[in-house]
């Protein structure tokens, strides 16, 4: 099996890690300094309803135990110009025999609309392809933060499964979605982009 | 000194990163509210007018609306570059 990645093979045929710094963020290692704030944006309003702990509030020190249970690989994202910490990224509950595991995204609610901050997923699953012997990873979203994610479906990601009125949020119940990230899928798209986003920036294009 | 892409040409350049016709991204239409873009096409097309060369600078990305409010400022960084 092709297990390339961006960051597998250099262009002189040696190897190398996969990077973890793009444009704009990087990713690092979760240290015990970011509990306090991994727990706030665990809590934050705007995400604890469609992560782990789906709006309840554990104590901190429950929390983190349960970070790091069945845990393979977490990092914090972190904007590189100002060091700001802007998510958190898991990959948990892996099943090695079969090759897969699953993924856990959170990104500051208030960076959503532009899109920018993707860059440190795409960053992520290249590490997790590159690193680890994946062949497919799963992450499972609610059905209005699926709305935001729909374009890559077929291109990105395969929707292996739907949940219906799974979990009751805001009122009422909403269906879970089963995103399924392949190994082939990410080296077609998936690395071809991660090459642009770590490698320095072109001079101005346009016509001559 | 170049000259910079024409705003079909840039059009173009977007749609074939987001794996859709040209006819599909009115230039003055709005991303998010007219054409449904959601985060993985607004980052798409974020990477693709950075792929020319340009680097938008995160405090504007929220007033991006539309496609020519891109081309718009890929032309202004141009200009001041060359």
């Amino acid at each position: 099996m092709d297990r390339a990645g961006a960051g597998a093979v250099d262009a002189h045929g040696g190897t190398r890690s996969a990077p973890l710094v793009g444009r704009r963020v990087r990713l690092r290692p979760v240290q015990p300094s970011d509990y306090e704030y991994l727990y706030a944006l665990a809590t934050d309003d705007e995400v604890s309803h469609r992560w782990r702990f789906r709006g309840t509030t554990p104590s901190p020190d429950a929390f983190v135990q349960l970070l790091w249970q069945h845990s393979v690989v977490q990092f914090v994202v972190e904007h590189k110009e100002s060091g700001r910490r802007i998510g958190h990224l898991s990959a948990f509950n892996a099943d090695d025999r079969n090759g897969w595991c699953h993924i856990g995204v959170v990104i500051d609610p208030a960076l959503s609309r532009t899109g920018w901050a993707l860059e440190s997923i795409a960053l992520f699953l290249n590490h997790l392809f590159v690193t680890f012997g994946f062949r497919k990873l799963y992450g499972e979203v609610l059905e209005p933060a699926f709305a935001d994610l729909a374009s890559g479906a077929g291109r990105w990601f395969r929707v292996e499964g739907r949940l219906e009125r799974h979990e009751f949020f805001a009122g009422r119940y909403w269906d879970l979605v089963v995103l399924a990230l392949y190994r082939e899928d990410w080296e077609r798209e998936g690395v071809p982009l991660v090459e642009k986003l770590t490698n320095p920036p072109k001079p101005p294009i346009g016509r001559p | 000194m170049s000259t910079p892409l024409s705003i079909d040409e840039f059009r173009a350049h977007a749609a074939a990163a987001l794996g859709i016709d040209p006819a599909e991204l009115p230039v003055d239409a709005d991303l998010r509210a007219d054409l449904g873009f959601d985060s993985i096409q607004m980052f798409l097309l974020l990477v693709a007018a950075e792929d020319l060369g340009v680097t938008f600078p995160e405090a504007l990305l929220p007033q991006l609306r539309t496609l020519a409010d891109a081309h718009h400022y890929y032309v202004q960084h141009l200009a001041h570059r060359t």
